[in-house]
Parts: C-alpha cells; structure tokens; sequence
C-alpha cells in the first residue's frame, strides 16, 4: 500500500515544474532534458534537498476521453511517483473537436518520500488531439516511449479491443489494465477478453498481458476467502463447498447491473479449486419473481460428484463502482437438504467505514465472528499494485478464462462439434478442460 | 520483498497468487509477563497491526500470564492504552475492530514459579480451545525478567504444556483429554526474549533446561535485529545479486566497519543495564549476528537449518581471545558528563539508579578476524556505544583502493576507496560510495554517493521487526531465529573478552564524554592499522 503525501504539485514537498510546457513531438525529449535542468536548479535554490533523483522504471500509457478526465487520472498517476516512477504518456482525444491537430506539452512531476530523504521525479508528457487526427497519435506515442523498459497501457474507461487506438498499440505493449467496472457490456467484454487470452496463449510467444482493475478490487476478497482455509482443520471443508452466494452492488448512477467482480471471483474460486461448468452455466433468475431489480445470475458447476451453484444477487446496496462486492457466503450444505447447513462461511461489509464482518459457523462447534479492517482501494492503491506485475498474472488469467465459459457457455462434448451461443461466437473450451484436469489440488 | 524464506508448499488452493503466502494456523498465544514493559511496548502493539493487517489467524487467543492481580476486562482495558499509545494502528481510530480483537484476550493471574498456577494456565486454555478454536496449538512468550525464564519452563514441562505428546498424568490430564487426541498434530512453540544467559556458563545451563522440556525445533531464541527488513535484505543483497559474490573476499575488501551508535543512555533500564553492559547487551547478539550475515557463505537454501548452519560455521571461524589478545583488540568506556543535541545530560554513574562507582562499560570497540578462506586477514570493526552523538546502524565495507594513481594532480592517498554501506536505522538502505570526475577541464575527483532508501523506492515503510518474527514463529519458520550452537559460539567469543577484563587492571572510567564519538582508545585501536572510523 502506497502512503500519499500531497494531491498537488503547489506545496513543500515537491518542485513546482511549472504548467506544462507545449512542444512539437520531435522536440519532446530536448525540452525534457532542459525541464530537467530546471528542477535540479530549483532543488539547489531550496536548499536543504541537494538533488533530486531521475528515475524512470517504466513506461506509462494513460487513454482517457478528454482532458478533464486526463487530469483526475493524471492525479493518481502522481501519487505513485514515489513507488512506480515512470515516463507518462497522457493521451486525450477530444470527440468533440474534430478539427484539433496532435499537440504535446511536457512537464516534470515529482514527490518526496514519505520519510523524507530525496525527491523521485518523473516526466510526463501530454498529446491530445481532434477526432479527426487520431490516427497521426500512435506514431506520435510510439517514439515517445522510452527503450527496454516496460510498458503499460492504463484504459481506465470502457473496451479497447476495438479502438484504432489501441490496435496501432498493441504491439508496443506489455501489459494492459482495463477496468471492467466501466464496460458497457460487462459480459461481452469479458469473454472476449478471455477468448483473446486464450488465443494469445496459444501462440508461442504470448505477448501481451491484460489486468483489470476489479481484479485488484477483489483481491481483499480472495485474501479474506482464502484465510477461512489456512488451518489444516478447516482445509477439508473446500472440498464440501455446494453454494456460494456473492453479493454485488448496483450504481448509483444508475447504469444495468455490472457482474464483472462477481464473475471474476467466481471464476477464482472454480479454477482454483478445480470446478468445471456444467450446463445450463449462466442463467438469469428473477429472485422473488420481483422485476422492478435486475436478475440475479446463477453458475452451474461440477466436481466430481458433487454439483455446485454460485448465486451472483444484486444487493440492495449502491456504490459508486458499480458491481462492486459487498459480501461473500461459501455453503457446505447438509445431506438433509431441510437441515441447516453443515458449515457457512461469511464475510460482509459491516455498517463501518472499511470493515467487515468474517464468520465461520460450523455444526458442532462455537461459532466465530470477526470485525476485520478492509479498506476500499482507491485507484492509486489498484495501480500501484497492478505496476508491481511485469508480466502475465496466472491467476488472474486462469480465473478470466472461466468467467468467460460462464458468459459464452458451456463445454460442449466432443461428438456435438462446434456450437454457437447466443451472440454467434464459436465455443471451443478444449484448452479449458484441459488445464482444468491439472489444477485439481489435493 | 523478495520473500526470504522457503514457505512449505501451499496447500491451500486458494493461497495461490496472493501476496500473504498463507496465515497461520489458529493458535493461543500466551505471554508471560504481560503486564510488563516489552509486551506493552511491541508485542501486543504487534499483534495488534497484525489482526488489522488480517496477519492472525481466524482462531486466535492471546492469554497473558502475570503476577498482577487484575481480570480478563482489566487487562483488556490496560493493553487497549498501550496499543493506542505504541501502535501504528490505534484502537480509537475503529473501536469495533479493537473490541473483535479484544474479545481474544485472556488473563492469568500467578507467581512464575507456583505450580498451580500453571495448572490455571492449562484450564484456561482447555477453555480457550473450546470457546475460540485455537485447535490447540501453543506459542510461549517468555517476556519476563530473565530469572524466570528457568521456573517457565520447567513447570511448562511439569504441566504437561510444552509437547502434546509427553503429557503427564496429573495437570496435563484434563488437557489432553480435551482438543489433543491420538492424531494430534497441534504444535508447541516457545519464544525466549534476550538475555539468553549472561556468558557462556548461564547460556548452556539455559539452553539445556529448555532442551530438557522442548525439542530445539520448538526454540525460538529471538534477535530483534534479524526482524528488520534491512537486516534480511543483506541475505538478498549479497545472493540474488551475482556481481558481489565475485569481490566479496579478501580479495577486495580492505575491512567491514560495523556500527552501534545510541544517542539514549540507560533511561529506565538501570538495573539490567549495570549488571550487563554494552558487550552483553549488544555486541554480543546483534552485532555478531550482522557480522555474520554479511561474512556467511551463501547457504544451500534459504531455509532455516541451512542459514544457520552458514551463520554458525562463522561464528565458529572467530576464535576467542587470549587475554593478551583483548588488550590488544578490544577496548571499553563509558561516558561522563556532556550533551546531546545541544542538551546537557549526567554522566552513566550520575543516572538514576546505577552506582556512583559503576564499573559498566557503556562503550565496546573490537577488531575480529574471520579465520576461513574468505576473509583471512580482513579485520572487521566493530563499536557500540550509549550516549554517542546520534542514533545510527550500519555496516560499512570498505573496498581496497584503485591500484595505481593514473590521474594528473592526484595521488594514491587522495583516491577514496569505494564504499558499500549498508544502513539499518533510522533509515534503512543501502549507499555506495565511488569517485567521479568534477565538472572542469582538469581532472579532478569527488566521492559521490549512489543512494537507495527502504522508505522511497518501495514507497512503504517496512513492517515492524516483532510483526514478522511472531508470524514466522507462528508458521514455525525459525530461519530468523538464534539456534542453541549460534548463542553458545557467541557467547564462547563474549566470555573471552569478559574474562580478560576481570584480570586486567580497572580501567579509568568515565573515559568519554557523552555527546563524543567514544573513548580515544577506540581511535587507537583502529588508527593502529591505518585506517580510521567512519564519521558518521
């Protein structure tokens, strides 16, 4: 977790490197180096901070849909200067001004540690254009960018794949951090997602690898899930598991229900734990038969013998992210399916700020029940941990690929040959069912 | 972090891929003299954070064993004040979330050395066990005065407490009938605080009682030190880099400078402080274990036998002293009268509580040799000392100059060596110093520094050093603990120097003014060799 220090430039604690400076492109790295100058001069005339550290470890590519909006992610980009200094390149494309050209403005951005010492610096370099010239702004990006050191696109709204955009891009990326919680269509987005991943892994060298911000937003999640099973004694009960309730909130702006956290975590815990989609995989049920609320979506799965539902329930909650989990139920239920179930395991969001409740109630044995601190990560916090990975994220893909089987459907039997779903897309899980059979833990 | 340690493979399925390798399995934790300083100050501050920072398990209990006579909602309410006033976490800030943690807190009143109150021990955990699952699974923390350390242990043994599997008929019965059955694989471990004896004599009578209770796999002999992250990083320095292994030798190390420096004198302290001393108190432990991380042959894993088996082979290459030898390689003071920070402050034999005549040194400097293939002939120095002009840590390594003086205007004697400095507090990181050429048209040279800090480059500040050995204790990881041979071979080397001192004439004391870098017998000690201290 990142400590912030300021929220803006204007203080004690960093060097004021001035608005930004406009630039042609190929002027860029010059007026850096003169940039550069600047700020060790105004760190001399300080006094006090003798110098001030350059450090690039990679390279960022923030795509957002106006300036404004440029500038808020703009802000949580600089409060991990400190962790993750990079070379930013902000790109802005203004729909509504067609006739704007390419520009650029640089600027040096740079904070100081949270315990003092000397201040880490970075650049940042802005290009925005018209609608009309986005197709001169990958070639001005890609020059931009600086050699052997990673680069990131950060896509904070919406779907790329099929952005002139990002495709220019693509080849000059190595990682990608989406934000499924801002898809029109959650659903789609995501198996295609994992379709693409599943192809890319296919190849030899798979190149680029995709991250999500609701993973990270899920993760207190699965570190909370997986501590129910630390000890020896409570380990046997995965293997009972029979339902899993995960309840999202809607937004409060009001757009359809998102599932994509929920289906995330639900794809988690089937590949971690080995269990397969049966059909009917995915379907809508209206709880209660009440239409005024968005359906609920129930999971069918299997292992072994032992069939499996995972119940994905809008809350009656709102959240400023949409989708976001607000409490997790695993069931061990009995045979008696009238009796109470054997072992529950729980955890919600309490009334507090940042806490939740974890309970393990088991047949025979005292109930536990904990308060624990869970702190809603912010955006800064998400990419300060998704910049920590240079590469392809295992779990997350593997997790990815069931969500999308839950999406597009499932498994078909060899003999029945390609199907379609719904929305026309060929199925072909065979790559799926096969790591499905190694995954199985004892 | 690179994570250090060799976790066993995860077994839980879901473990995979999230930072925290796993939590450890439910457990009671008990602390003998909770109501003490140390518990106060770090362990329940520590356990604390840990419960926020989701690092104890969801079946935990604390029980604290202590001769004050107070009840279960007293001592909750006594450790809630400390934890608001010591923690980085404070109980105010989500009082929910202090009162689920306090719910796990229990007390037991008794003397250490009453059985029955032992047998009220085992009850309250059989109680435990059922009403928080703590399956249980046992850590013991002595952190007590070091004189009970002896009657802990044998009346754990007598109680059948230490091991499930040797209980006794009597007290223990009660208890084994309870969550210990036939399959029992619950576990007891017993953490002991420093001083781990006062020399060789008490250190083996020490190690042999607790030998007679506990296996030694069950022995956590805790050394603060090893729970600092810088401390650790020196094992990921030194072996995951490939470019020092080459020039770690004799080779091209001139000599390794380590340093102690306290600006504090004995503060509350008195009592221990004037029967120990600066050699006991830390030269003896922490200073000899950061000799050895940095002087340790890389080990065949980074696991705990492994590690200590490296750490143990140097402390064995350090030969003890011949008295002759400590006058010329050790050297000892203690200050008088002068100030700190500008502030005038008592010299040692002024403090509260230490005698007028006090013959305790407060001041340790001594040069040691490492006699393996290494490190033949390179000397390592260290100095320790209280009252000193600031509070620094650090392991200095001192690199052989450039051969040869090939710049116009510039001598041999003007190249500065290069210099690695590893520092551990106030501000952990790592510096290396190397000559570079100053703006101009002739050659001149300048030392710079190439800097990297804990606090910047991760943007976090590294966790507490009890944090992280209670967890590691409570996976029953002991890489970061002293084994049984790496006390006795330290303390073999400390009684050597402390025997000489018995035998050699009283020194001048006080010899060192409080605020100055020490006595000058230090300087002359190093000087000697033609080198110097670093200033610091």
């Amino acid at each position: 977790m990142i400590s912030r220090i300021h929220e803006h430039s204007h203080d004690d604690t960093s060097i004021d490197t001035g608005t930004p400076v406009p630039v042609t492109i190929d002027y860029v790295d010059a007026q850096l180096t003169q940039l550069w100058r600047n700020v060790a001069e105004a760190a001399q005339a300080k006094g006090g901070v003798s110098a001030v550290t350059m450090a690039q470890v990679l390279n960022l590519i923030l795509k957002a849909d106006s300036l404004v909006a440029t500038n808020e992610y703009i802000a949580d980009i600089n409060n991990i200067t400190g962790s993750h200094p990079a070379r930013v390149v902000a790109i802005a494309v203004d729909p509504d001004d067609s006739a704007m050209p390419v520009q650029a403005w640089v600027s040096i951005h740079c904070q100081m540690p949270p315990s003092g010492g000397k201040q880490v610096c970075a650049e940042q370099i802005f290009v925005s254009g018209g609608s009309d010239a986005v197709r001169q702004i990958p070639a001005a990006v890609i020059p931009l960018l600086l050699p052997e050191l990673p680069v990131f696109l950060w896509w904070p709204k919406g779907s790329p794949f099929d952005d002139y955009l990002f495709r220019q891009l693509e080849d000059s990326l190595d990682r990608l951090i989406v934000d499924s919680a801002n898809f029109e269509n959650p659903e789609g987005t995501l198996a295609k997602m994992s379709t693409r991943i599943k192809n890319a892994s296919a190849s030899l060298m798979p190149k680029l690898a995709c991250t999500d911000m609701n993973w990270g937003r899920i993760t207190r999640w699965r570190e909370l899930i997986a501590q129910f099973f630390d000890g020896a004694t409570l380990r046997p009960y995965l293997d009972c598991i029979n339902q899993v309730t995960i309840d999202f909130a809607l937004s409060k702006h009001g757009v359809p229900a998102n599932r994509a956290q929920a289906l995330l975590l639900a794809g988690w815990l089937a590949s971690r734990l080995g269990w397969q989609p049966v059909s009917p995989v995915y379907e809508l049920t209206r709880i209660g038969g009440d239409h005024t609320r968005p359906a609920s979506a129930r999971l069918t799965l299997q292992s072994g013998d032992r069939h499996i539902t995972i119940l994905l329930r809008p809350s009656d909650e709102m959240s400023d992210i949409p989708g976001d989990i607000r409490g997790v139920k695993l069931e061990a239920l009995a045979q008696d399916p009238k009796g109470p179930p054997e072992a529950t395991f729980e955890i919600s969001l309490s009334e507090e700020d940042d806490c939740a409740w974890t309970s393990i109630d088991i047949i025979g044995a005292t109930p536990t029940k904990r308060n624990l601190q869970m702190e809603l990560p912010d955006h800064a916090m998400l990419l300060d941990a998704e910049l920590e990975i240079f590469s392809h994220d295992r779990i997350y893909e593997e997790a990815l690929a069931v969500a999308g089987v839950f999406t597009r459907g499932t498994t078909p039997k060899e003999s029945e040959g390609p199907r379609k779903t719904s929305t026309g897309e060929p199925v072909s899980s065979g790559a799926y069912r096969a790591r499905q059979s190694g995954a199985r833990s004892k | 972090m690179v994570a250090l340690l060799n976790t066993p493979i995860i077994a839980n399925p879901l473990r995979e891929g999230l930072r925290m390798h796993r939590t450890a399995e439910p457990c009671a934790i008990v602390i003998f003299g909770i109501t003490g300083d140390l518990a106060h100050r770090k362990l329940l501050p520590a356990l604390y954070n840990l419960y926020v920072g989701h690092g104890l398990p969801a079946n935990f209990a604390i029980v604290g064993f202590a001769r004050r006579p107070i009840s279960d909602e007293e001592l909750r309410a006594q450790v809630k004040d400390s934890v608001e006033k010591y923690s980085r976490n404070k109980p105010s800030q989500k009082p929910s979330i202090w009162a689920s943690f306090a719910q796990g807190l229990f007390y037991v009143q008794s003397d250490f050395d009453n059985q029955a109150g032992y047998r009220t021990l085992a009850a309250k955990l059989k109680d435990v066990d059922e009403q928080r699952s703590t399956s249980g699974n046992r850590l013991y923390y002595c952190s007590t005065p070091p004189n009970f350390y002896s009657p802990i242990i044998a009346h754990l043994g007598r109680a059948g407490l230490a091991n499930p599997r040797r209980s006794v008929a009597g007290y223990g019965e009660a208890f084994s009938k309870g969550a210990v059955t036939s399959t029992d694989t619950s576990w007891r471990r017993i953490i002991v605080e420093k001083p781990f004896g006062r020399d060789l004599a008490t250190a083996q009578a020490l190690n042999r009682e607790l030998a007679e209770v506990f296996n030694e796999e069950q022995i956590y002999r805790i050394d603060h030190y090893l729970g600092k992250e810088t401390v650790q990083n020196i094992l990921v320095f030194r072996f995951a880099n490939g470019i020092w292994e080459p020039i770690w030798s004799r080779r091209y190390i001139d000599h390794v400078q380590i340093t102690v420096a306290e600006s504090l004198g004995v503060e509350d302290r008195a009592d221990y402080y004037d029967t120990a001393g600066a050699l006991r108190d830390m030269l003896q432990n922490h200073m000899m274990q950061l000799l050895t991380l940095v002087a340790m042959e890389p080990p065949a894993a980074f696991e705990a036998q492994a590690v200590r088996d490296e750490k143990a082979k140097i402390l064995r290459a350090v030969k003890p002293f011949t008295v002759a030898e400590v006058a010329q390689n050790v050297v000892r003071g203690q200050y008088g009268p002068g100030a700190i920070y500008g502030k005038p402050v008592p010299g040692y034999r002024q403090d509260e509580g230490i005698p007028t005549d006090s013959m305790t040194e407060t001041y340790v400097a001594g040069r040691f040799y490492i006699d393996n293939w290494r490190w033949s002939g390179v000397p390592f120095y260290l100095r320790h000392g209280k009252r000193l002009p600031k509070r620094t840590t650090e392991i200095a390594i001192q690199f052989k100059p450039a051969p040869l003086a090939l710049f116009q205007h510039t001598s041999a004697d003007e190249l500065n060596p290069n210099l690695l400095v590893l520092h551990i507090q106030p501000d952990e990181g790592i510096s290396m110093q190397f000559e570079s050429k100053l703006p101009g048209a002739s050659i001149r040279l300048r030392s710079v520094d190439m800097n990297f800090r804990y606090g910047t480059s991760f943007g976090v500040e590294p966790a507490d050093a009890y944090e992280r050995l209670i967890t590691d204790c409570m996976l029953g990881d002991s890489t970061l603990f002293t084994r049984r041979d790496e006390v006795e071979l330290m303390w073999r080397l400390a009684t050597s120097i402390l025997e000489a001192w018995q035998m050699s004439p009283p020194p001048t004391f006080p010899n060192y003014a409080a605020g100055s870098w020490g006595p000058s017998i230090a300087d002359d000690l190093i000087e000697r060799d033609g080198r110097t201290w670093r200033r610091l």
